[in-house]
């Protein structure tokens, strides 16, 4: 098991499995602000204030650390904001699950059509959870612009 | 290690931050850095005072005052459909209001769509200054086919506010 997880290869799966998750998710939230606050806004959690702010900031963090991690540069810094906005999604979606409201999730399009909050979710955030977490441990791997390590 | 973590995603954020407060100066399309969500606006000139949202658009059902909701409530033909959830229909509703609540619509449609004739008047409500239910249902309504909906934005907050007579029994279950 050690062996597998030590594997140089496993690390530019991840990354590009991450990056390209991130990149995709960030292009039409960058494109369309006010649906993508209308998606913050429905969550119901941020105070009103700082929807926009967010709306508009979120989606650029998310390209470029989607970018970063395809390219293997600043990896280890991408892959721990890219954990630590896995587990603000998976809270926030949690809580939606918890309250039982049933919204767009706003993860990949900021459109009213877009997928709801559920259990598909939370495995599909926890799983890009543990591949970031697995990079931030191990670093980029293969083919990476800016390869390990310290 | 950790010194290298924070460097890194210090620069990632501040670009970001650069590059999105960039985009939203030039881009068209623009929005506000602080975005009026839910503020009750209050339009029309004199003292009619109707509170909408600010997702509010042109061609959604009219909202109404409270005053209008109160006249409405009088006249037996028009039904109010409570957009909220069966815990708050309970701690109080607008008398003789159906719960249909908007985020559990599929559950209860069955069970309230007899109840609401297509030749009636309808008033959807939800909880006042922070709830879109009432006009995403009334939106809802609409496309179903209601032609005459209004939109009492103002909802059971302003309803008891004004010391309204207000119904705590329970809804019959979803379905029902």
């Amino acid at each position: 098991m050690t062996s597998i997880l030590r594997n140089e290869w496993l690390g530019l799966i991840f990354r590009l499995i991450v990056g390209a998750v991130f990149v995709y998710a960030s292009l039409d939230k960058i494109m369309h602000p006010e649906g993508f606050a209308n998606a913050v806004h429905n969550y119901k959690i941020l105070p009103t204030g700082l929807i926009n702010i967010m709306a508009l900031i979120l989606p650029w963090v998310e390209l470029l650390c989607g970018a970063a991690l395809i390219l293997g540069t600043k990896v280890e810094g991408a892959s721990a904001i890219i954990g630590a906005l896995l587990v603000v999604f998976l809270v926030a979606a949690t809580s939606t699950l918890i309250r039982g409201i049933s919204i767009d999730c706003g993860c990949f399009t900021s459109s009213a059509e877009g997928r709801k909050t559920g259990w598909g979710l939370l495995v599909q955030d926890t799983i890009l959870l543990l591949f970031a977490i697995h990079l931030l441990n191990r670093g980029p791997g293969k083919w990476a612009l800016e390869p390990r390590r310290m | 290690m950790i010194k290298k973590v924070i460097m890194q995603g210090l620069f990632l954020v501040v670009l970001a931050v650069v590059l999105g407060v960039g985009r939203n100066m030039v881009a068209p399309g623009g929005i506000p850095w602080v975005g009026d969500w839910g503020k009750v606006v209050v339009a029309e000139a004199g003292d009619t005072t109707i509170a909408k949202p600010a997702s509010a658009q042109p061609d959604d059902p009219p909202f109404i005052t409270l005053e209008q909701a109160t006249a409405l409530h009088n006249d037996p033909k028009v039904i109010f459909v409570d957009a909220r959830y069966a815990e708050d229909y309970k701690e109080g509703h607008i008398p003789g209001a159906i719960l249909l609540p908007f985020e559990m619509f599929d559950d209860y449609w069955a069970g309230v769509e007899p109840k609401l004739p297509k030749d009636h008047k309808i008033v959807t409500y939800c909880g006042g200054s922070d709830c879109e239910m009432s006009l995403f249902l009334a939106r809802l309504l609409r496309d179903k086919g209601y032609k005459d909906i209004d939109i009492f934005y103002g909802g059971a907050e302003q309803w008891r506010e004004h010391k309204m007579p207000m119904d705590t029994t329970a809804a019959p279950p979803a379905g029902a």
